[in-house]
């Protein structure tokens, strides 16, 4: 390997260690401090951040929250986003249709937050756990579509033309050629906008009313400085889970020999 | 039932302003291989198209065993086309791709295994039904494209260019083979190609298109030996084109003047003194000599210098330039004529072809 390779090796993987692991590894270690502060040296290894978690109501009530918010943020987006990539690609009249799934994706997050609740207001919708899935799935439909438009484009018309040469309708060849061949993307797309929307703290701020999710609590505790470890403590589960998942999914497409998941 | 498979009656294709397909009337008989010659942008894949049921024509109709399927989509077509691009399902498997028609059509399981089976002996790729299809080689996947369509015993099968990415001598191999397959099969078959050679190889009858246009159709001894016009004399290999005016006629025969030199032949049209006439001589058909016994001026006999020797192995052309005809043809199969050498040429009247134009 020559040295300006191995160079950028060192380098990359340098950066993303400081920048995005160190900061991670110190959520995580912080949270068995036996204090309220973030300073070394540690006060002392202890559980109870955990065990202050574990009984607050609050925090679960705020994680189903965000799971119900983020999966129907994501079956909503994809049911709409599906069939417009679809008519994106295929039906080529596309300069306003691109022009308007694209505006949600270049609005700041903070104006679609502040219109969607004008909007609900205006029209009289009561702000609930359902506007913040609706607006959710405004800002993610242009994702979605661009994650499944780029597959189609890409994808050889002959496929399904040969399908239905060989006797298969529309459906037919759509369920066993097309869908399986653009799968890829759309499992992309759907955990892209999961996360999007778990992770949303803006636009679900000024949407949601009363109700709670996972970063409006975190935002929430933040204010009690006695509350910070619970959060480290809180964080660090989530994490946790998260690289779980991450890993068997990883190693369920490893031993399926597929292209990565980002490959779309 | 009628003995033609495909009937095309004055198919027009119009994509916008551009008219793709003109005027085609075309007639194949139950069991007939018919290749469709011509360039690129000539409408070959439009008619494949067509017929497969991917476009509507613009005008005129299609016929399928005497039934009409204007309108028809291709699910519902005793049609099966093999694309040029193949167009195997990457997510499946050689033998899911095989069977796909089959499942689609609900055969039951056992009978599947078994038309694959047979299906995979025919086209001898037993052995691949549990590959993935990016691990077959050109020729491999050329064999299941061939027997994802066979399988469904199609009325017409169409093959747009199929033998294009192979080397040449597997390409060679395959011609064979599949004008044997056909054969044995005795079914109707649709074959697109601009390779002339293999046009020669693979069909009954050739139809040569042209800008959308079927300019010429016929076994492709009568195409090669009499072509309707010099498209399809040019297309179908070296040929010498010359102009002539008609000087007299005796019965069919009849002799001309082009310039300074003089051809007598056999016409099966009506000439009469005068005409303005094109005529082909192709270039194996001329006889080259050293010394000439008769004089220069009789009739076909021409003199040059060679100008060029083209060593194509079997054989070599020569590039003749005569006196007043510009640069003349022909072929020998030694190699003893080197440039700058003064030849004689000489060629029986009963090679000489007046194009119809």
């Amino acid at each position: 390997m020559s040295k300006v390779k191995s160079f950028l090796n060192i380098f990359t993987s340098t950066v993303i260690l400081l920048l995005i692991y160190f900061p991670i590894g110190l959520v995580l270690l912080f949270s068995f401090n036996d204090s309220i502060y973030f300073i070394f040296p540690f006060k002392g290894f202890t559980l109870k951040w955990y065990s202050r978690l574990l009984e607050d109501p609050a925090f679960f009530k705020s994680i189903l929250n965000s799971i119900i918010i983020a999966l129907g943020a994501t079956a909503g987006s994809l049911s709409i986003g599906i069939p417009a990539s679809f008519s994106f690609v295929r039906l080529r009249r596309n300069t306003l249709f691109v022009g308007f799934i694209v505006i949600p994706f270049i609005m700041p997050w903070l104006v679609i937050g502040v219109s969607s609740l004008v909007f609900f207001h205006t029209i009289g919708i009561p702000l609930s756990i359902l506007t913040v899935i609706l607006s959710h799935i405004i800002y993610s439909i242009p994702l979605v579509v661009f994650i499944i438009a780029a597959r189609l484009i890409s994808l050889n018309p002959n496929y399904e033309k040969a399908s239905m040469d060989l006797g298969a309708n529309e459906l037919q060849t759509f369920m066993n050629i097309t869908l399986p061949l653009i799968y890829p993307s759309i499992a992309v797309s759907a955990l892209i906008t999961f996360l999007w929307s778990f992770d949303n703290f803006i636009i679900t701020f000024f949407t949601i009313g009363s109700e709670v999710t996972f970063p409006i609590w975190v935002w929430g505790s933040l204010r009690h400085p006695t509350n910070v470890p619970v959060i480290t403590a809180a964080s660090s589960i989530v994490i946790v889970i998260g690289s779980l998942i991450v890993y068997f999914l990883e190693s369920y497409r490893m031993r399926k020999g597929l292209g990565t998941a980002l490959m779309i | 039932m009628t003995p033609f498979s495909l009937e095309l009656i004055s198919i027009y294709k119009n994509y916008g302003k551009i008219t793709a397909l003109e005027d085609i009337n075309l007639k194949i008989r139950r069991g007939e291989l018919l290749t469709v010659l011509g360039p690129s942008g000539s409408g070959k894949s439009t008619l494949l198209k067509i017929i497969g049921g991917f476009e509507d024509p613009t005008r005129g109709e299609v016929y399928i065993n005497g039934e009409l399927m204007n309108n028809v989509p291709p699910y519902r077509r005793p049609t099966s086309m093999v694309f040029q691009d193949l167009a195997l399902f990457p997510h499946l498997n050689v033998f899911d791709n095989i069977a796909y028609g089959l499942k689609i059509r609900k055969y039951p399981i056992n009978e599947i295994k078994k038309k694959v089976k047979d299906v995979a002996e025919l086209l001898h790729i037993e052995e691949l039904l549990d590959r993935r299809i990016t691990q077959l080689s050109g020729g491999q996947q050329q064999r299941v494209a061939l027997a994802r369509s066979l399988i469904l015993e199609p009325e017409i099968l169409l093959l747009d260019e199929p033998l294009g990415p192979l080397d040449v001598k597997l390409r060679k191999e395959m011609q064979l083979e599949l004008r044997k397959l056909q054969k044995n099969l005795n079914s109707t078959w649709v074959y697109v190609t601009h390779d002339h050679e293999e046009a020669m190889v693979m069909s009954d009858r050739v139809a040569i298109l042209k800008s959308g246009r079927i300019i010429d159709i016929g076994t492709i001894k009568e195409i090669y030996e009499r072509p309707k016009n010099r498209f399809t004399a040019e297309f179908l290999g070296e040929v010498n084109i010359i102009e002539c005016v008609v000087d007299s006629i005796d019965g069919d025969i009849f002799t001309s003047t082009c310039g300074k030199l003089k051809i007598e032949g056999r016409t099966f049209k009506e000439l009469k003194k005068g005409d303005k006439i094109q005529i082909m001589i192709r270039p194996e058909k001329v006889k080259i000599m050293s010394s000439l016994n008769t004089q220069i001026g009789d009739k076909n006999v021409l003199s040059g210098r060679i100008v060029e020797v083209i060593y194509k192995g079997a054989y070599s052309d020569l590039k003749i330039e005569t006196e007043d005809s510009g640069i003349f043809t022909a072929r020998t199969l030694g190699s003893t004529y080197s440039v700058d050498e003064v030849v004689f040429l000489k060629w029986d009247r009963e090679d000489v072809i007046v194009i119809e134009e």
